[in-house]
């Protein structure tokens, strides 16, 4: 048996179809899975094809299918430490299903599982909502209504044409509930359920502390942060600084944030900058994305007087908000007593680097004297940027790296400048943040991917108040100047995706990009905010959660209401008879082979001009026409005799009179 | 099968009108009355003289004229002077088969004196009714109104028949047969008796019996329905039409010797049992054959 001949085999049973279905709604699952599951699913499948193959030679028996199911039932229970959280559930819903199709004969099984498809569907929106996967299930979602067609109907009497205008069409009647669920089911802030302690809801990204060799290992994803779209002008890549926290507390190795932030500032902004909104990324943390310096947030969102921001709950949907920043300020008040304190403490470890900083304080005038000694420092005493620096001690790891290793990531520079800078008596903090974007030509937005991840500092000067300095900028003023990717040109083990340079690739990759922009916009970010201002923009009115709620209610109320009325009144007369639609299909068998009933025509006046018409099949259309009459039009019927009918009309074909050619 | 047999004994002397008698006979079983309208010659004197004489009938013929007295038909009641009383002399109207002959020459007095007859199958005089044998069957002829001297029957009295067929001239073949033979009137002299009365009368019950299934009933709604629905009539068919139309059906499909009704029954009574009660508007330009025809090919069976 050749393989073509296999598969169509495969494709024309129900288990088959069943079967190809399951795997194609599993397909998104197969990454939130481990790998062992994944596997025990093709191999269910694998074992349920040998079983279509050799017809039933190699069912399990019930007790194995049994010990296998409470096998995996354990496994998954162990594996997820119970079955609460989305990503158990969803992993037993997707083992159990292939279990549930190894042992599935009836038309009620497969029937089953083909609703199983629809829950398998909607559950990989927990873990997705992108355009791609959006786009995947409705395919999905049009090749489980051909199956359930399928299922329901015999092969032979509708193709797949009919089948795939059917679906089609079912899916266009769905459309309208959909955009009535999307656009007035009530929405609350937060998710609907709980992510807490989900080991795949843990995403890369920044933390609220830094060690040596953390922001280093951001760079091996691309994964996106968010994206920024500025309303009326763009700044140069050097000044997109994008800050998220500020750390204060150092312990000699690692740096972590100041609990109690008091100090109070007052910013005098001198000239309006930019105003820009961004969409972030659901990434479970607090703290919102800020181009230096911010003045103004949406959303009621405030502002730190270290000029971050933080959302009230963690960030588990795109969010958006819109912010104004300047780079042309003036901080004017003093630094508090407690935060000065913070700003100078330096453990006691590192005594070389002290001893150079003192030294430097002591030629300087001024403080900008200070500051470019270290930057000076940096610059010409060969020191070197690169993602793999060898690794630090944990006593004395600035002193390590400013005097023995000097190669380090932009941590590394940010801290041992904040140590340099405390000991000669400069207020001195780290900010941690994303540092650069890649402008987007076809709409103009700039997204920030984790590789852009970066730390630099800010000092405080009186009278001009917390000035940026990034060390880094000192060593490798490309990483500033021209993105993360030039910066690391000549590094042996560079990220794969910097290293692919297609033009046409990357024409693609922004179309897309722009694409996918437009989804986070209109379809993703509709949030309760959105949604009031739609009803207000509709109505004129606000409406409250309550009001919505009932307005919903209604809404679908009327839905139901009105397609039942359309239904009822157009399937008034319609009923259940497979005696007609049987005579029907022989008909439609007839008028295709050219022998079509004249509208009138009864059953044995046709049955006397087909049999002069096609004697060779007499006596089979005798038995059609005269069970039908008998089924129809007699007193006492046979019940058999329906199903006599039934199948003799199924096996007809017509076989056309031999013609002689000419 | 005896009505096959009567269909047989009856192509003998009526020659190349078989859709014809068959009709004849299927109104004779539905116990409902014949109108046969042609010109005066074509053979429908033959006609029901035939199937009295077949059926074993007692058959009286009255000729209508426009002198035509309702006592001329029902009877009357005369005085006896022996026995001090009045008694009714029964009219003509009192037989198994009447042949109401050109009943377009009688005034509509007359007519409706008859037409009340067929329906009530008595005779009410001087506040007595006299029940009429059983079976009874009117076979009424009527002359193309056109004619001069006749009253044309109302819509409402052409009701009371059941079927109207037309005789029509004779096929060629059928014409030569006839002039080379004998005279078909001493022909009947000579016909067998195939069925009695009795029978008869059993026939006409077991037809009542013949099932006509919810596909059948719905067919007839429909026929019925297009008919009120289509404009290009003034009436639609009456639920006694409706009716009329199931029994004759039912009687078809017993002289084709089955116990259920077909589609094909139904098509075959219709333009005898419709066309006469159907009436074409005056803008219509088709006649009501070809309206009814257009009304039976349009709908699905």
């Amino acid at each position: 048996m050749n393989i073509r001949a296999s598969a169509l085999q495969l494709i024309s049973r129900p288990e088959g179809m069943v079967l190809i279905l399951l795997l194609l709604v599993t397909l998104p699952h197969f990454e939130y899975i481990p790998l062992w599951s994944s596997i025990s699913i093709l191999a269910l499948s694998f074992w349920r094809v040998i079983i279509i193959f050799t017809n039933n030679k190699y069912n399990p028996s019930k007790t194995i299918s049994v010990l296998l199911t409470i096998l995996a039932v354990i496994i998954i229970y162990r594996y997820s430490q119970g079955f609460s959280g989305i990503t158990a559930g969803s992993h037993l819903l997707v083992v159990m299903s292939f279990f549930k199709l190894l042992e599935s004969k009836s038309n009620r099984d497969y029937m089953l599982l083909v609703i199983l498809s629809f829950f398998i569907i909607t559950t990989n929106f927990l873990f997705s909502q992108t355009l791609t996967v959006a786009l995947y299930m409705f395919f999905c979602i049009f090749i489980t209504l051909i199956t359930l067609i399928s299922i329901n109907q015999h092969s032979s009497v509708i193709s797949l044409t009919d089948k795939s205008s059917i679906s089609l069409r079912l899916i266009g009647y769905s459309l309208p509930l959909m955009l009535v669920l999307f656009l007035f089911f009530p929405r609350i802030t937060g998710p609907l359920w709980s992510t807490k302690n989900d080991p795949t809801q843990a995403r890369s990204g920044l933390s609220d502390s830094m060690q040596p060799g953390q922001i280093s290992q951001l760079v091996y994803s691309n994964d996106l942060v968010f994206r920024a779209s500025f309303k009326i002008t763009t700044p140069p890549q050097q000044q997109l600084y994008w800050r998220a926290l500020t750390l204060w507390n150092f312990n000699g190795f690692k740096w972590t944030i100041n609990s109690n932030n008091e100090e109070t500032t007052t910013l005098q902004i001198n000239s309006a900058g930019y105003e820009y909104s961004i969409t972030l990324e659901p990434n479970n943390k607090k703290w919102l994305f800020l181009l230096d310096l911010p003045y103004l947030l949406s959303n009621d969102f405030k502002l730190n007087s270290d000029f971050t921001a933080q959302s009230p709950q963690p960030v588990s949907s795109l969010l958006q908000y819109t912010v104004n920043s300047s780079q042309d300020y003036r901080i004017s008040s003093q630094l508090d007593n407690f935060s000065e304190h913070t700003a100078l403490s330096i453990p006691g470890l590192n005594k070389r680097s002290i001893e150079l900083a003192l030294s430097w304080k002591k030629q300087a005038q001024t403080p900008e004297d200070i500051i470019n000694s270290a930057l000076n420092y940096f610059s010409k005493q060969g020191f070197y940027y690169t993602l793999s620096p060898a690794r630090l001690s944990r006593t004395d790891a600035v002193d390590q790296f400013l005097f023995e290793t000097r190669e380090g990531f932009c941590e590394h520079y940010a801290s041992a400048f904040a140590v340099l800078m405390r000991a000669a008596g400069i207020p001195s903090r780290i900010v941690l943040g994303y540092l650069g974007g890649n402008l987007n030509p076809i709409n103009n937005v700039i997204s920030v991917d984790q590789s852009m991840a970066h730390a630099w500092n800010e000092v405080w000067i009186d009278g001009k108040g917390w000035r940026r300095i990034d060390p880094t900028a000192a060593i490798s003023p490309e990483r500033v100047n021209s993105g993360i990717a030039s910066a690391l040109q000549n590094q042996k083990d560079l990220p794969l995706h910097f290293q692919l340079d297609f033009a046409a690739l990357e024409k693609l990759r922004q179309l897309f990009d722009a694409i996918d922009n437009k989804w986070n916009q209109w379809v993703l970010s509709y949030d309760k905010n959105r949604q009031r201002n739609l009803l207000r923009w509709l109505t004129g009115k606000n409406f409250s959660l309550q009001d919505i709620s009932s307005l919903f209610i209604n809404l679908i109320l009327g839905m139901l209401v009105l397609t039942s009325l359309f239904y009822l009144l157009n399937n008034k007369n319609r009923k259940v008879d497979p005696v007609s639609d049987t005579y029907r299909l022989f008909l439609k068998k007839m008028s295709k082979a050219g022998f079509a009933k004249a509208i009138s025509e009864g059953p044995r006046d046709y049955k006397d001009r087909l049999i002069s018409c096609l004697p060779d099949q007499q006596q089979e259309i005798s038995f059609i026409i005269e069970n039908y009459v008998n089924l129809k039009f007699r007193k006492d019927v046979n019940s058999k005799m329906a199903s006599h009918f039934i199948r003799a009309v199924r096996q007809f074909n017509v076989k056309k009179p031999y013609k002689p050619s000419s | 099968m005896p009505v096959s047999d009567c269909i047989s004994e009856i192509k003998k002397i009526i020659l190349g009108k078989d859709a014809e008698i068959k009709q004849a006979i299927c109104c004779l079983l539905s116990q409902g009355h014949l109108l046969i309208e042609d010109l005066p010659g074509v053979g429908k004197t033959t006609m029901a003289l035939t199937l009295s004489k077949v059926f074993g009938l007692e058959f009286i013929r009255l000729q209508f004229t426009s002198d035509l007295l309702p006592a001329d038909i029902t009877g009357i009641s005369i005085f006896d002077s022996k026995k001090q009383q009045f008694e009714f002399h029964h009219g003509p109207v009192f037989t198994q088969v009447l042949l109401a002959d050109e009943i377009n020459r009688a005034t509509p007095k007359t007519q409706s004196a008859l037409l009340e007859a067929m329906e009530e199958h008595k005779v009410s005089v001087d506040g007595k009714s006299f029940a009429l044998p059983e079976p009874f069957f009117v076979i009424g002829t009527q002359n193309p109104s056109y004619q001069l001297g006749t009253y044309s029957l109302p819509e409402s009295q052409l009701d009371r028949f059941l079927m109207r067929i037309e005789m029509g001239y004779p096929d060629n073949s059928a014409e030569r047969k006839l002039l080379s033979g004998q005279d078909p009137r001493q022909l009947i002299q000579q016909l067998e008796t195939i069925i009695t009365a009795s029978s008869l009368l059993e026939m006409q019950k077991a037809i009542t019996h013949i099932h006509t299934s919810d596909e059948i009933i719905n067919y007839l709604l429909k026929i019925i329905h297009n008919t009120r629905n289509d404009n290009r009539f003034v009436h639609g068919l009456s639920p006694r039409a409706g009716m009329g139309l199931k029994k004759a059906a039912q009687s078809w499909a017993f002289i084709h010797n089955r116990d259920y009704v077909l589609p094909e029954d139904v098509q075959a009574v219709f333009s005898a049992v419709c066309n006469h009660r159907l009436q074409c508007n005056e803008q219509t330009e088709k006649t009501v054959m070809q309206l009814t025809n257009e009304i039976i090919q349009s709908i699905e069976v």
